[in-house]
């Protein structure tokens, strides 16, 4: 099925939980809205599956409007954070209840809806928890019981509110895996929001970045971090240093960071903020830009601090694991740093002061 | 062999909560003082009787509508508190509305008022000449003096017992579950049935015991509003004080002891029937 959202807002009070959002999604696509919270994506979610109506605006599904539409006519399959499931029935008639509430005449016979239940439980891989109430099941299995659920009623759109947010970490991974695969499979037209970044990226066909009840930024998780449009997405998307730097012809000069030599800034000019990323910075012994101070090694790569002598603040350097040990760096030493690639936005563009480390939003 | 006897059974006399030998001898002790000691004497005092006369005073024409009066009327009663209980609770909780305080506070006026008083406001607003009897008197519908009355006082005492207990259940409702069952095509009428009822009604159930407990025990109330016509609007308490006006302590006792049985037996099925609908949310 595919979506259409133009020009949506709606207000709660005086906040504007979104300020004229337009998206369109392609049937099959798999859609992430990543944002921090309060970023308006669970209510561009809930507006699209009919849970919540926009104060102006319009939502089609398949080319037809389908403003004047409850959930329940708009047939969109509807994952909740904390699962809703229904604690009075087994497992077995919560996935079995979108069948049994339809009206008779396109209602399955018992026999049919045995068959098509169980064959949804296989398919998330809880069938042997049939009859099993839900307040017994673990996190993961609640999650496969809503999951399964909402494909109950064959759904052309499947929609998941922060899908696997409860879930600890090694579940997490594993069901992002599964889903990515059921999508495949099953091929149905699919907007999950996320604030996790790496969630966002490692699933997505094309991530939906918002911020303030704005989109920011639309693209392949590709393009949204190899090219965010501005400091906000830049910051969203993982960890990032910010200097002050100034550009003349294309050719940018970072106080305490050298800049890889054929490195070309476009379409800037001027004093501006460098947004360098802890993996395109590198550095190397023998200079004396800044001080090694805090060593974080966590496998292949090993991420460490450097307080730069300028007194521009400490900057967040990632390097290869191998690379380090081989220029035998250590706490304490002076050293040179080199940029190799980075973006510069205009200062007004950035809120707070150009220096040190931002840690990225998605933590906060 | 002593010391590996210790090691091997280090953690059972231990529990996480402790006290346990203190607070049951205290509730035991507690109970039988408050409440086993006195029912006991109860049935002793009835036993001074010969099986035959108690059959005699338990199927006598009077005691028997007495029964019938207290609990039909109490069942009643609960009922029609428990449906409309249910809309009260519902509408506190989930709408906003100018002196919802107030209507809130008003829930809990039967538990406060001295049952006399309501039974005699009641009477005089349902009396033939009352406000609201006046009105009734022309269609031929008499509420106070007959059992009708009797209906409209144990509602009334009954009331926030439903309330109360069902109130608390809908406030930690979901409202998630309603707007799944939304999305999953169930239509409003569906939601009810099958989402909302199903988990309160063991709530319900509950608040309907409670109220149906409190009726049946009514006495202030009831006297004042019910007429105490013998076979048709006596209620079995009001029997067992005409009894002990009487000076027959056995006779009263015996049907407090019948009272008692057949209390026990419904709340007993109102517990199972609670217990049942409530299977899966353990």
């Amino acid at each position: 099925m595919s979506i259409e959202v133009k020009n949506v807002s709606r207000v709660y009070g005086s906040f504007a939980a979104l300020n004229n959002v337009s998206l369109s999604v392609k049937k099959g696509e798999l859609i992430a809205l990543l944002g921090p919270s309060g970023s308006g994506k669970t209510t561009l979610l809930r507006i699209i599956a009919g849970l919540d109506w926009p104060d102006a605006g319009d939502i089609s599904l398949n080319g037809k409007s389908v403003i004047g539409e409850g959930a329940s006519e708009r047939g969109v399959g509807f994952v909740f954070q904390h699962y809703a499931l229904f604690k009075h029935l087994s497992v077995f008639e919560n996935v079995a209840f979108g069948l049994r509430v339809r009206p008779r005449a396109t209602r399955p016979s018992n026999d049919e809806i045995k068959d098509r239940v169980m064959r949804l439980l296989k398919l998330v891989q809880i069938d042997w928890l049939a009859d099993r109430s839900v307040t017994q099941l673990s996190g993961g299995q609640r999650q496969r019981v809503a999951l399964a659920r909402a494909l109950a009623i064959e759904p052309e759109v499947l929609m998941l509110d922060e899908p696997f947010g409860a879930l600890d970490a090694k579940v997490r991974l594993e069901l992002r895996r599964w889903m990515r695969r059921l999508h495949e499979e099953m091929g149905m037209t699919t907007i999950f929001v996320t604030h996790d970044q790496e969630e966002a990226m490692e699933l997505a066909d094309r991530v939906v970045v918002m911020g303030q009840g704005k989109i920011e930024q639309i693209g392949t998780p590709q393009q949204i971090y190899g090219h965010p449009i501005n400091p906000f997405v830049y910051e969203f998307l993982g960890q990032v240093n910010r200097l002050p730097c100034t550009v003349a012809g294309g050719v940018a000069t970072i106080p305490g960071v050298a800049v890889e030599p054929s490195f070309r800034v476009r379409q800037f000019d001027g004093p501006g903020v460098a947004y360098i990323r802890p993996h395109d910075l590198e550095a190397t012994p023998g200079k004396d830009d800044g001080v090694v101070r805090v060593l974080a090694p966590s496998g292949p790569t090993i991420k460490f601090e450097v307080e730069l002598k300028n007194g521009n603040g400490s900057v967040e350097v990632q390097m290869n694991t191998g690379r380090f040990e081989a220029l035998k760096i250590a706490p304490g030493m002076s050293v040179g740093l080199i940029a190799h690639t980075f973006k510069v936005f205009d200062p007004s563009q950035v809120d707070g002061e150009a220096n040190g480390t931002t840690s990225s939003a998605a933590h906060a | 062999m002593t010391f590996s006897l210790f090691k091997s059974n280090p953690g059972s006399r231990r529990s996480v909560i402790p006290g346990f030998g203190i607070t049951l001898g205290l509730t035991i002790t507690w109970l039988s003082l408050i409440v086993l000691i006195p029912l006991a004497g109860l049935f002793l005092k009835s036993a001074t009787l010969s099986f035959d006369q108690i059959v005699a005073i338990l199927t006598s024409p009077r005691t028997l509508s007495a029964l019938r009066v207290s609990f039909g009327i109490s069942l009643g009663a609960a009922a029609i508190n428990a449906v409309f209980g249910v809309i009260v609770a519902w509408i506190l909780v989930r709408y906003d509305f100018p002196f919802k305080r107030v209507a809130d506070a008003f829930v809990d006026i039967p538990f406060a008022l001295p049952t006399a008083v309501a039974g005699i406001a009641l009477t005089s607003l349902y009396a033939p000449n009352g406000w609201i009897g006046s009105l009734l008197e022309p269609l031929g519908i008499k509420v106070a003096f007959t059992p009708l009355g009797i209906l409209v006082a144990l509602v009334f005492i009954g009331l926030p017992f439903v309330v109360r207990t069902v109130q608390p259940v809908i406030e930690d409702m979901d409202k998630e579950l309603e707007e799944a069952a939304t999305a999953l095509g169930a239509t409003r009428r569906q939601i009810i049935w099958r989402v909302i009822l199903p988990v309160i009604f063991p709530s319900i159930a509950t608040g309907f015991a409670l109220a149906f407990a409190r009726a049946v025990g009514e006495y202030g109330s009831v006297i004042f509003i019910a007429g105490n016509l013998p076979l048709v609007s006596e209620i079995a308490p009001l029997l067992i004080v005409i009894r002990l006006n009487e000076f027959a302590y056995a006779q009263a006792t015996t049907i407090a002891a019948a009272m008692l049985v057949i209390s026990f037996v419904l709340l007993f099925i109102i517990n199972l029937l609670q217990r049942w609908s409530a299977r899966y949310a353990r």
